[in-house]
């Protein structure tokens, strides 16, 4: 659409119309206009002032790792380093801390006391945890198991089925301790736990031998 | 505290662009009531004269890196005021009237007096089309060629909407016993 005839309008007494409005008023914004626009604007200085590579960082609290370390020993699949055996694993201990022990001894920190001590201990490595065998004489339990199961009359008898109850759950409490052994490693403390159950399946599977002799 | 009385408007904008917050209030204040009451004008109400007010100042101190002088730093700022608050009414809606396909021909007889209080309240009545054009032409000065760049129109459409806005306002003004 185009029009053309704006020139055309005749305006009588144009004048009064410009002086009119050359009295209109003016208007004054609010004061606060202004606080209004100066707080956007600081608002954005700052967020152009701020650098991301400046933002802090921040070290999250340790019951983080803790609780992944639950998880992980819970169920899913464990990190290549719980799967280690623990012999394995307490030899990469020792390795790491005789390295550590090298490299502050050869290269002591210029100002300890700036930089705060480093503090580490070696612990000797009982050979009993190193070399057992838990499973060792497991195979003459399987045997022994076997002949049980011909000999029908002795083995149906409750004395006997309670022994072999006996024998069941101090075997599974067994596997429970060696599977605690692969994850986190051979301890003092599970080491005799282990030594106690092995002799007190020795000494029901003699009961159990008794009987069927 | 520093003070930028005696500044050239050009020393003006230079300390703005400096982040000078007592430049950027000083220049505020020079041109305040004029934009406000553009804003005014052209939205029809404080309210929104506001808005537009501080949207455009923003835009005015983000953009015065842009500013090249190529106009006067009024003209530039005033530029601005009008785009903001053009953007503001037209958004959703229909902001100009629609005209019939007519020749623009007649006559307006403005009287031999006027009073300034009701050609205020008739200008403010007019439409919203009829009034940013009408504001823009004879009362800020631009031509039909510069409202046209300004609102992104035609320039038959700028002309078409002054020619319906001077009879309406006259209508108006005649209901007012003028």
């Amino acid at each position: 659409m185009s029009f053309n005839c704006s020139d055309d309008m005749k305006e009588i007494n144009k004048k009064t119309l410009i002086e009119a409005l050359s009295t209109l008023p003016e208007y004054e914004p609010p004061v606060a206009l202004w606080e209004s626009l100066e707080s956007q604007m600081e608002s954005e200085e700052w967020m152009q002032g701020v650098e991301l590579s400046d933002l802090p960082e921040y070290n999250p609290p340790d019951t983080i790792w803790a609780g992944i370390e639950r998880g992980l020993a819970k169920g899913g699949r464990p990190v290549t380093l719980l799967r280690l055996h623990w012999k394995a694993a307490a030899s990469v201990a020792a390795s790491v801390a005789l390295f550590l022990a090298a490299a502050l001894w050869l290269n002591p920190p210029e100002h300890p006391a700036a930089e705060g001590t480093l503090s580490y201990s070696t612990e000797a490595v009982d050979p009993l945890l190193m070399n057992n065998d838990w499973d060792e004489d497991e195979s003459a339990f399987q045997d022994f198991l076997a002949i049980c199961e011909t000999k029908k009359t002795i083995c149906s008898q409750p004395v006997f089925q309670q022994l072999r109850t006996d024998l069941e759950e101090l075997t599974d409490a067994k596997q429970a301790i060696k599977a605690a052994m692969g994850g986190f490693g051979a301890t003092p403390a599970l080491v005799l736990q282990i030594k106690d159950i092995e002799l007190e399946r020795t000494g029901i599977v003699k009961k159990m031998m008794v009987m069927l002799i | 505290m520093t003070t930028h009385i005696g500044m050239t408007e050009t020393e003006l904008v230079q300390s703005c662009l400096k982040n000078d917050r007592i430049a950027q209030k000083e220049l505020y204040e020079k041109y305040k009531k004029a934009m406000y009451t553009l804003s005014y004008r052209v939205t029809g109400d404080f309210e929104s004269a506001n808005d537009v007010l501080q949207e455009a100042f923003l835009k005015v101190f983000r953009g015065l890196p842009a500013f090249r002088g190529e106009s006067t730093l009024g003209a530039w700022i005033k530029t601005i005021v009008v785009r903001t608050a053009y953007s503001k009414l037209r958004k959703d809606k229909q902001f100009f009237e629609p005209v019939e396909n007519i020749p623009l021909a007649g006559h307006v007889d403005w009287g031999h007096h006027l009073d300034a209080e009701y050609l205020e309240k008739a200008i403010l009545s007019l439409p919203e089309g009829y009034r940013t054009v009408f504001t823009l032409i004879e009362i800020e000065g631009y031509s039909h060629k510069e409202v046209a760049k300004l609102l992104t129109i035609s320039e038959g459409t700028s002309k078409s909407q002054l020619f319906y806005s001077k009879k309406k306002l006259r209508e108006i003004l005649k209901g007012e016993g003028y």
